[in-house]
């Protein structure tokens, strides 16, 4: 062809490579982008856990010295019970609501798709202003506080409250990302063929059987990635805690991601904030992996 | 996708019980559209509330009951966070930042997931899968070293530094994947014969068969990336460079008390863009996270 005529020496690859080549090099870019910015940092962040680095001075190996002083730490203690606090305040309620949702809104509704996006339409809200939002509503004399009268004449200073800062914080949340949730699980509902479930009527299944034998068992791709995709959320949940409690009243609802922001960008302690992410990423680790055995075989499904 | 099943599935639950089942059937429907009526304006509420606040002059914020129509609205509210704050370069910097990264990710995205759905070559798996394991990796491990690294380039307080780390996100490919498997063999096989380049069938054939994929990223990653806060809280502390988020809550940090009237126009100020890509593209929305959820 015209590489004889030109007379340059051109790569002759076979059809199979060409394509392989090709493949490789639509990817690449991709590819170098996560090798540079997640891969490398990734392996980076070990590294500076085991330093002592400000930016002012060349970083220094301590070796374990981060990682001790850090088991040691009573705010780190508090950023633990904090963020189980939350994941369990959460996460766990999620899973239950949006299941609920979901299994009201598979029922043929004529407004359904109007639910839908009412439901989702907090989820667009941005996080910070979401925050700033319900911040008003737990002022004193706020809507919260006008809610629970009933309750409560004297009302609560919700934010400030060693008790109540916490399940204000998780409602702000929940609010935002319930919607989010019960669209990944009606979807999957929706998925399952309506055959199944006129076959178990027909053996006599009710209502009841058939939701543990025929809804249950092929719901499992989504109740994991739900499962998977709220610990991670809650484990990075961050915005809500910065704009309406910064990690107070105390301690109380410090949790790990604000703890590794103030030590990283308020103390300068990079160090430390490094190991702390470690031990985040670690537990993270521990958890996906039982998650996983948990849900053995609707893995396989979800990729 | 999601939709047409939807549509699909409307015929009603299989009828044991003939006659009483259709009433109670009836009935029990009414009940699930009561209880997700009060959902939903619970859900509301809270947005309903800003829109009042946003006009209610500060001395009736904490009126008790609430005012829910101010008898004299004042919207000066709207006015003062343009006049007394930057926030028309907020909502350009954060426009600039969400335009980019999503360009940015619909590009590359696109590419390598048609790459590594298409193609096969060594190490294939192990790529998708390297790519796809960092969705399960909270942005505060790598915040420390990021921020390092970004430093290293000379990008903190910068464009650069406020784009480039976001620039593609393993959803995006995992996506672009998905959609890209069911483009039919026979179609790029015709280009190829036909004497077509890689990138015209790319640009021809793959893209215009990745756009329902294609616009729902587009959404995802706008949103996203226009409530980002974290990372911009971080890279950038000079105000000229601030996103709407930051803006916001340096501007309420700055406050000796809060100003909830002017926090709340400017909060419905920043939901506009959102709230028109959301209801034009609402659909794409729900098929965004439905195929989340879903195998490809």
């Amino acid at each position: 062809m015209a590489s004889v005529a030109v007379g340059k020496p051109r790569l002759h690859l076979s059809m199979t490579n060409r394509l392989r080549l090709t493949g490789f090099l639509f990817t690449l870019p991709a590819l170098v982008f996560f090798l540079t910015f997640r891969l490398y940092p990734m392996l980076r962040a070990f590294q500076i856990s085991f330093m002592r680095f400000d930016f002012l001075s060349p970083g220094q190996y301590v070796g374990l010295d981060n990682y001790t002083q850090l088991l040691q730490d009573q705010r780190v203690q508090a950023s633990f019970i904090a963020t189980g606090e939350y994941l369990v305040m959460h996460a766990v309620p999620m899973w239950i609501c949006s299941f609920i949702v979901a299994l009201l809104l598979v029922n043929p509704l004529r407004r359904r798709g109007l639910y839908l996006g009412v439901l989702y339409l907090p989820n667009v809200v941005t996080t910070v202003v979401a925050a700033i939002i319900w911040e008003l509503l737990y002022q004193p004399n706020g809507l919260m506080d006008q809610l629970t009268y009933w309750l409560n004449p004297q009302g609560i200073n919700w934010l400030e409250d060693f008790t109540w800062a916490m399940p204000a914080v998780v409602l702000t949340s929940f609010w935002r990302s319930l919607g989010f949730y019960t669209i990944i699980v009606l979807a999957g509902l929706l998925a399952i063929p309506q055959e199944y479930y006129d076959a178990a009527s027909i053996d006599g299944a009710t209502s009841w059987q058939r939701f543990w034998s025929v809804t249950w068992p092929l719901m499992k791709p989504q109740t994991l990635l739900v499962v998977v995709i709220s610990f991670i959320a809650s484990l990075q949940a961050f915005d809500a805690f910065f704009v309406m409690t910064d990690g107070g009243p105390g301690d109380s609802t410090r949790v790990l991601a604000i703890l590794i922001y103030d030590e990283a960008f308020q103390y300068l302690r990079m160090g430390p904030a490094a190991a702390l992410s470690i031990i985040l990423f670690l537990a993270l680790l521990i958890l996906t992996v039982g998650q996983l055995q948990l849900f053995r075989g609707a893995v396989d499904e979800v990729v | 996708m999601v939709q047409d099943q939807a549509t699909r599935r409307l015929p009603a639950q299989s009828s044991q019980r003939a006659l009483t089942g259709s009433t109670l059937r009836k009935l029990r429907l009414g009940v699930i559209e009561v209880v997700l009526v009060a959902l939903c304006l619970a859900m509301l509420l809270p947005l309903v509330l800003t829109l009042v606040y946003s006009v209610t002059p500060e001395s009736d914020i904490f009126n008790w009951p609430i005012t829910w129509i101010p008898t004299h609205p004042n919207w000066a509210n709207y006015v003062e966070p343009f006049v007394k704050e930057h926030f028309q370069l907020y909502f350009l910097n954060s426009i600039v930042v969400a335009t980019a990264q999503t360009l940015g990710s619909l590009l590359f995205a696109s590419m390598a997931g048609y790459g590594l759905a298409k193609f096969s070559f060594p190490g294939r798996t192990l790529i998708f899968v390297f790519m796809l394991s960092t969705l399960m990796m909270p942005a505060q491990v790598i915040l420390v070293p990021l921020y390092v690294l970004v430093r290293q380039l000379g990008w903190v307080n910068s464009f650069q530094g406020l784009i480039v780390p976001g620039l593609v996100d393993s959803f995006g490919i995992f996506l672009m994947r998905q959609f890209a498997l069911s483009i039919p063999d026979e179609y790029l096989q015709a280009a190829r014969i036909d004497g077509a380049s890689e990138l015209t069938i790319y640009r021809a054939i793959v893209l215009p068969m990745l756009l329902p994929a294609i616009s729902a990223l587009c959404i995802f990653t706008f949103t996203g990336s226009w409530n980002q806060f974290l990372w911009p809280l971080v890279v950038v502390d000079k105000f000229n460079l601030w996103t709407v988020p930051l803006g916001m809550t340096q501007y309420m940090d700055a406050m000796v008390a809060p100003r909830w009237g002017e926090l709340m126009a400017t909060s419905i100020i920043a939901l506009v863009p959102i709230l028109v890509v959301f209801l034009a593209a609402e659909k794409q929305f729900v098929q965004g996270a439905a195929i989340s959820g879903l195998k490809g």
